[in-house]
């Protein structure tokens, strides 16, 4: 069985809500951690890192945002990282955790966080969750698929069992080799591994030799990149690697030497094959999570995504007429949700100035999809960052990676001038020194975790 | 390539567009050393009679330090709560499509679905009777949302006179230091190398030179089509009613704060509830009417003619394949245009306004900027336009050479598709540019007669009898609050004392 990435999204909060599942029942479930965003090391070039926070960088003033200020700040040589304006970026790095709060003039509201989990610990969770709500669960194979004369659609699956399971709308979570979407209907797959070249992910759990991160580390490797996913008691080490410049004993290699804690389990691998079914709806049968496609384990875009899919095909859910209409307006905006998240994630391959391996020569000079690379030189040239409202990653998240890949704008928004030189620098220095305090004054990040699931059982 | 900051804007135009543009951005770029001219065309006149806002639109005066008594009590504005639509789906349909929310989600599921759901159990119900806006226009009331919190919250635009609001906006941009030059553009100074607009020559013999250039000459389109050669994508196939006469009544027709649009066989009336007249236009296409014709039924339609001449005007439905390009940005009719049927063409204009401001290039003329500028601008349009298509198809019934013409037409591929999605399962199709919002979408399929054959499954979740209760209390209400609102006209008196 395939797991699925190890970290909730900030999005989750509100699918967790939606679908009636108690977040702190989850997280004690799971063995779960506070997650403020994550560490990107070596990326851009290496020695350097920055984070990903869930959360807003400063403060828009006069309708121009923080960005083009701090990029203004730059020109007169202060050299004060993006990363000292994010309360959650500054408070992950102290290690420390506190919820935000609803009120918007406080500086606790400019965050959101997601959650580490255990992956295998998740699914028994929601098997639970789902099985308490009356899903009936069939451990059986699937040995045929039997599909209606008249329109092709699924009439029912046959069971190695000898059972023959109907259904008017069938739900493929099959996986990658999505037995009812692709091996039924043959739907067919987006290949995206030219933009997204990592295809194998070799995974060890640890000790934990320290107290939990409030975020998870992705390191860049030569041929991929290390991710280090802190639960609580375990870390989740990760090798997400392309297997067409290096090999399987290599990519060992390279996650065993970099561990810190004692080995629990062995490596184990999972290949997967970055890309899009052609139709994640397909006549009576919606492909979710990996049967549906796949971006790999960065920035959680695969939790993401499923999560996505679910909320949508509620909203779109079907009568049994299954109007065609409907299935392509679901298509369209999944399709949507799905490129965006792709570009996102192409963005930390592709903006590189890494040229130490065949890999990273291979991304930096590879071409990518023309709306990233109308992203790309936008930022590059004024410091725009395009957005539409609903798309997967928020416009902070954006600036954060496209600053910390190094693009940085040969432009600042003209309208930044509008505020004297001396009044911004006051501005942003207090922003700085009131960050900085609302850090030191939360709790640590073990201390957060303790307390939180005490108070439930108190309540 | 240039560096650094722009250092000028000249706006070519005249009318209301150019005048908004300059008070906007006066008033945005404050604090700036840019120089805001504005280049006035002597035969510069203001295409349409009236302006109206959407709700959305209001928020662009904020930054004018204009508010709505202002508003009213410099340019006799009047509120407006929605569309009435007069014979379109049948002689004697009379209705009304109101701005803001109607009733209200159940759970996940959006209102309509409620609606749709009694429709197709053979009920009589109305989406307008569960609508405080739609319930207040009907009874020709009105109160401000804001200042009475006892009262259910409508959502309001307000119709203008244009020329009043013209001086309204060159007043505020002159006073915030924008220059004024008159005359004719004789011909424009190309840069050789990278084909932008370095200056303007005029007839007087005089030059204008800027940074960037606002082409705000209308239709006409002098900068953006005359001098750069950008094409005009035409929709008037689709909306074909180009030409207009516009007249005053000297009584008030309604006495309900909407706005009304009433077909007839050769093309539909606009008619505007002002203080105590009522503006008029009549819409139709030269192709099949003849302006004597056309003046005919609007001496008949109108009956009570004002002094004032008839005035007629010409615009064409469509857009320009691209709104920036180069050094020059175009916006109101020299972008684009429809048909106002549900006229958003002033909110058009100030959201153009709004994004170029976002928008706003240095000397280096970022190219991916005219990109992302274009695709909101035209998409914003085209949103636009379909929604006035919808109307065009309630009255594709009438057997005229003007209607059949239209019916004729093959609907774009964006309306289509939401129309089947509507028809099919009741769902709104939303763009990211919409002027109209959910509720207003759902009020215009079902007033083109699109009634869906399926609701929402998820409703059937929900407590039927439970909720029918809650939106029969919820309109008792509604009811009850509106009819102690004040008539919009003695609210409007009460408001210029």
């Amino acid at each position: 069985m395939a797991t699925l990435g190890e970290a909730s999204t900030p999005a989750s909060h509100k699918f967790n809500h939606r679908f009636g599942i108690d977040e702190r029942e989850l997280m004690r479930a799971t063995k779960a951690t506070f997650k403020f965003g994550t560490e990107l090391e070596d990326w851009h070039v290496i020695g350097d890192s920055y984070m990903h926070p869930s959360g807003r960088f400063g403060q828009d003033i006069n309708g121009v945002s923080f960005h083009h200020y701090w990029l203004k700040q730059r020109l007169s040589d202060n050299t004060t990282p993006f990363d000292a304006y994010s309360l959650a970026a500054v408070a992950a790095k102290r290690g420390r955790f506190k919820h935000p709060v609803d009120d918007g003039r406080s500086v606790y509201s400019t965050y959101s966080y997601a959650v580490h989990l255990d992956a295998t610990l998740h699914v028994s969770f929601l098997r639970d969750t789902a099985e308490g709500l009356g899903v009936q669960q069939i451990e059986d194979e699937v040995v045929d698929v039997h599909l209606r004369g008249q329109d092709g659609s699924i009439d029912s699956v046959e069971l190695k069992g000898g059972a023959r399971i109907d259904g008017e709308l069938f739900i493929d979570c099959s996986g990658a080799r999505g037995l009812l979407i692709e091996g039924a209907l043959k739907t067919g797959y987006e290949d995206w591994r030219g933009w997204l070249p990592c295809d194998a992910a070799l995974t060890v759990k640890t000790e934990s030799t320290d107290d939990p991160l409030p975020y998870t580390r992705a390191t860049a490797s030569r041929a991929g990149w290390l991710s280090r996913v802190p639960l609580q008691n375990r870390v989740s080490n990760c090798h997400v690697y392309s297997s067409a410049y290096v090999g399987e004993d290599a990519a060992a290699d390279t996650l065993l030497s970099s561990l810190e804690g004692k080995m629990l389990t062995e490596p184990e691998l999972r290949q997967f094959a970055p890309g899009k079914r052609l139709k994640l709806w397909h006549r009576n049968c919606v492909a979710i999570g990996a049967s549906g496609g796949c971006l790999g384990p960065l920035e959680s875009t695969d939790m993401l995504l499923l999560q996505a899919a679910i909320t949508k095909l509620v909203e779109f859910f079907p009568d049994a007429d299954f109007p065609a209409a409907n299935t392509a307006a679901y298509n369209r905006e999944l399709d949507t949700l799905y490129s965006e998240a792709r570009d996102f994630a192409v963005l930390h391959f592709k903006a590189t100035q890494r040229n130490d391996s065949n890999f990273w020569d291979y991304c930096r000079e590879m071409s990518v999809p023309d709306e990233l690379a109308l992203r790309m030189q936008l930022f590059a040239s004024r410091g725009v960052v395009p957005h539409r409202r609903g798309e997967p990653f928020d416009e902070s998240s954006w600036i954060a990676v496209l600053l910390g890949q190094g693009i940085i704008p040969a432009d600042y928004d003209p309208r930044a001038d509008c505020m004297p030189e001396e009044e911004m620098q006051q501005h942003l220095s207090r922003m700085r020194e009131h960050i900085g305090q609302a850090a030191v004054a939360l709790p640590s990040h073990r201390q957060a975790i303790s307390e939180y699931f005490e108070s439930g059982t108190a309540a | 390539m240039s560096e650094g900051p722009i250092s000028s804007i000249a706006i070519v135009g005249g009318d209301i567009s150019a005048w908004a543009a300059a008070a906007w951005l006066a008033n945005r770029l404050k604090g700036l050393n840019i120089t805001i001219s504005v280049l006035e065309l002597p035969d510069m006149v203001n295409a349409e009679p009236m302006q109206y806002t959407v709700p959305e639109t209001l928020q662009f005066f904020e930054p004018l330090g204009i508010d709505d008594t202002c508003l009213i009590n410099r340019t006799g504005a009047t509120y407006r709560l929605g569309t009435g639509l007069h014979r379109l789906q049948s002689e004697d349909e009379h209705r009304i499509l109101p701005f803001g929310n109607t009733g209200a989600d159940i759970g996940y599921v959006h209102f309509h679905h409620f609606i749709t759901q009694a429709l197709l159990r053979g009920e009589k119900r109305n989406l307008n009777d569960h609508s405080p806006t739609a319930i207040a226009a009907r009874a020709g009331k009105f109160c401000d949302p804001s200042s009475n919190p006892n009262m259910p919250a409508l959502s309001y635009g307000l119709s203008f006179n244009t020329e009043k609001l013209t001086r309204l906006l060159s007043d505020n941009a002159t006073i915030n230091g924008v220059g004024i030059v008159r005359g004719r553009i004789d011909s424009a100074q190309l840069n050789p190398d990278d084909g932008r607009i370095e200056s303007l020559l005029l007839e007087s013999g005089a030059s204008l030179a800027a940074d960037l250039f606002v082409d705000c000459s209308g239709e006409d389109a002098l900068l953006i089509g005359n001098t750069l050669e950008v094409e005009f994508v035409d929709w008037s196939e689709l909306l074909p009613a180009s030409r207009s006469i516009a007249a005053t009544a000297k009584t008030d027709h309604h006495n309900i704060p909407v706005h009304h649009c009433t077909a007839t066989d050769d093309g539909w009336f606009l008619s505007t509830p002002l203080q105590h007249r009522t503006a008029c236009q009549f819409r139709y296409s030269p192709e099949y009417t003849s302006d004597d014709v056309a003046a005919t039924q609007v001496e008949r339609f109108v009956g009570d003619l004002g002094p004032e001449a008839l005035a007629l005007s010409n615009l064409r439905s469509g857009h320009r394949q691209s709104m920036w390009r180069k050094n020059c940005v175009a916006l109101g009719a020299a972008a684009g245009w429809v048909e106002p049927l549900d006229i958003s063409n002033f909110h058009f204009l100030m959201s153009g306004l709004s994004r170029l401001t976002t928008l706003l290039p240095t000397l280096a003329m970022q190219e991916g900027l005219a990109t992302v500028f274009d695709r909101a601008m035209i998409e914003e349009l085209t949103c636009v336009r379909d929604f006035g298509l919808l109307h065009y198809h309630s009255a594709r019934w009438r057997d005229t050479p003007f209607w059949n013409a239209a019916r004729e037409c093959e609907m774009p591929d964006s309306l289509q598709r939401r129309i089947e999605l509507f028809a099919g399962s009741g769902r709104v199709w939303l763009e990211e540019h919409e002027t109209f919002r959910r509720d207003t979408w759902a009020a215009a399929y079902l007033a083109a007669g699109i009634t869906p054959r399926a609701y929402d499954p998820l409703l059937d979740s929900a407590d039927d009898a439970q909720v029918q209760q809650h939106f029969a209390n919820m309109r008792r209400a509604i009811q009850g609050a509106v009819r102690l609102m004040p008539n919009h006209r003695d609210y409007l008196a009460q408001l210029r004392n």
